[in-house]
């Protein structure tokens, strides 16, 4: 048999290759040490319910919602970007990177198989708050718009940590580079405030922040009153910057180096 | 003779940031169905060349072909065929042994009743049964880098890459690897490549070899005519005593290392050493040459080509000082 015939792989076993592959390592590198090592469960939870906790009681209980809305964007986007660490981790300290780049393994069903990991570490933190949301009197239907919303922040910042993770050349400036990105787009930005209290002037450079039009979304979803053509908006830019980062990562990203 | 696996031809690369090439127009061939090592001393340009071929890296020029497929244009349908165990790699701490060979098959599409079936009997091959569920932060660095190339030969693939596999492996595992890696190739007739340090691995494991040295090719064939063809002397006396250097280098090329006094001969002026040893009562040991002598004849010389360069070098940037 020839290498070019032997190469081929029919378009049902690629796609059954693909749904093992994500499976395999989402559980492998997700699922499975989380239920190991139970003890990282908590670094999860803390930063965001830290905030929340501030916010309540500094607030008085006035910017619970938007604390809310705050800590359900941070929970999904510090994982997502955390996925840039964890990706340097396995390419520089690890060498698997090196081992997947050289199988059947595409860059991107790889970055999805990880951000699905990520995603379970994030699930119990998002399912707490999503369990205090609807307490609070917010419809099913809300509920299920807001999956849609961490759904779509989930991608994004997940696109960014995959793609910072192929160009960075070690673990700690990783770690920094990630945490800097997370204090700059979860915590700095309206996220856990209305963007109301922004001067003006500040609020398109807020706007330019995902995490920031998530928030948004949320907040109005829980309830609180913003102008129709906000909304409008940050559902018209959300997206957008999935669909921006989510290209980065796929056609920008260095999979081969160079 | 049997087909070309990888074909290489004026393989050029040079990384950001540095001026001498990690290769420097490397030409190679792999035949399928054989063991091929390549040696060389850490930075020749053997891990650069392997990254290259498993369409990891990209060359500066120069072709590469894997199974007759251009590997910088077209990688995808190589990566199917192919499976790497990477130089200094780690296994991912909150996994285990098995965890870690049945991840390796499921992401290349094994259904997980394969994968344990398969990760079983690799398992038990390389000793690493009775650790199977031990999480592998707990292992010794032996057990650890078992569990990597366990992870690489137990895909079902054409052609495997090895990157110093046996680095850190007690004599035992070692001899376990190297078995393991002549079946692969006798009983299902894959192809390895790999790289080592080891001229004793080279040397028991080797269909084809090269010596390669700042990214050329400095010798190459099986490990008969490698020396054959460098060395050109089957014989090797040591003495640590009794003799002098000038005294032996006139029976033919001496070597110094510490105490130890190298002569490379044929067997006719050995066994006149050995009679004039005898006389002395002075002991001596005669043995045929190994491919560390080849390596330290063809790779020593270029050390000391380097250090002539660097010395010139110096000299040049002394000289532009002092003008200044």
């Amino acid at each position: 048999m020839t290498g070019q015939i032997a190469a081929r792989e029919t378009r049902s076993a690629s796609t059954k290759r693909n749904i093992r592959t994500v499976l395999s390592v989402s559980y492998y590198l997700g699922i499975l040490p989380m239920f190991r090592i139970p003890a990282l469960l908590p670094f999860v939870f803390a930063t965001p319910f830290t905030i929340l906790f501030i916010l309540y009681v500094g607030g008085a209980g006035s910017l619970l919602a938007s604390g809310l809305a705050g800590a359900l964007t941070m929970s999904v986007a510090q994982q997502g970007l955390i996925l840039g660490a964890d990706l340097t981790g396995f390419k520089i300290d690890h060498k698997f990177q090196s081992m997947v780049v050289a199988s059947p393994v595409s860059s991107f069903t790889y970055m999805f198989s990880i951000a699905l990991s990520e995603l379970t570490f994030a699930s119990p933190p998002v399912a707490v708050l999503l369990l205090i949301i609807s307490h609070s009197g917010v419809g099913s239907l809300a509920i299920l718009e807001m999956i849609g919303v961490i759904l779509l922040t989930w991608v994004t910042t997940s696109s960014i940590g995959f793609f910072l993770s192929t160009y960075v050349l070690n673990t700690r400036t990783a770690f920094l580079t990630v945490t800097f990105i997370s204090t700059l787009i979860s915590i700095l930005p309206p996220v856990f405030y209305p963007i109301k209290i922004l001067p003006s002037f500040l609020r398109p450079i807020a706007e330019l922040a995902p995490t920031t039009q998530a928030s948004i979304l949320i907040q109005s979803l829980s309830g609180a009153h913003f102008a129709s053509s906000q909304i409008e908006l940050s559902w018209i830019a959300l997206p957008l910057f999935t669909t921006f980062f989510l290209s980065l990562a796929l056609f920008k990203a260095r999979w081969r180096e160079s | 003779m049997s087909e070309s696996i990888i074909e290489a031809r004026d393989l050029k690369k040079i990384y950001r940031k540095s001026r001498i090439p990690a290769l420097d127009d490397l030409d190679l061939d792999v035949r399928r169905g054989e063991i091929f090592t390549l040696l060389g001393r850490n930075g020749a340009g053997k891990t650069t060349f392997l990254r290259i071929a498993t369409t990891q890296l990209l060359p500066n020029s120069g072709t590469i072909r894997v199974f007759g497929i251009d590997a910088i244009r077209d990688p995808k349908p190589i990566r199917r065929r192919i499976a790497i165990t990477p130089q200094e790699g780690r296994p991912l701490f909150t996994l285990n042994a098995r965890d870690h060979v049945i991840l390796s098959l499921m992401m290349r599409g094994a259904t997980h009743e394969e994968a344990a079936r398969k990760t079983k009997r690799v398992l038990k091959t390389l000793d690493l049964d009775g650790v199977r569920s031990v999480h592998s932060e707990e292992l010794s660095g032996g057990l650890r880098q078992r569990i990597l190339i366990a992870m690489t030969i137990v895909c079902d693939v054409e052609l495997m890459f090895l990157d110093e596999p046996t680095i850190g492996l007690d004599p035992l595992g070692r001899r376990k690897v190297w078995e393991e890696l002549i079946r692969l190739k006798n009983e299902e007739g894959r192809t390895i490549v790999l790289t080592t340090h080891y001229m004793d691995e080279a040397e028991a494991l080797s269909d084809q070899l090269a010596i390669i040295d700042r990214g050329h090719v400095l010798a190459r064939g099986n490990a008969r005519e490698v020396k054959e063809r460098n060395l050109g002397s089957r014989i090797r006396v040591d003495v640590t005593q009794g003799f002098s250097f000038e005294e032996l280098e006139s029976y033919g090329r001496t070597i110094k290392a510490g105490n130890l006094l190298r002569v490379f001969t044929n067997d006719e002026v050995a066994q006149e050493i050995s009679r004039e040893a005898l006389k002395r009562r002075v002991p001596i040991s005669i043995s045929p040459v190994t491919l560390d002598d080849v390596f330290v004849e063809l790779v020593g010389a270029g050390i000391e080509e380097e250090e002539e360069e660097r010395k010139i070098e110096e000299e040049k940037m002394e000289k532009g000082v002092m003008m200044k």
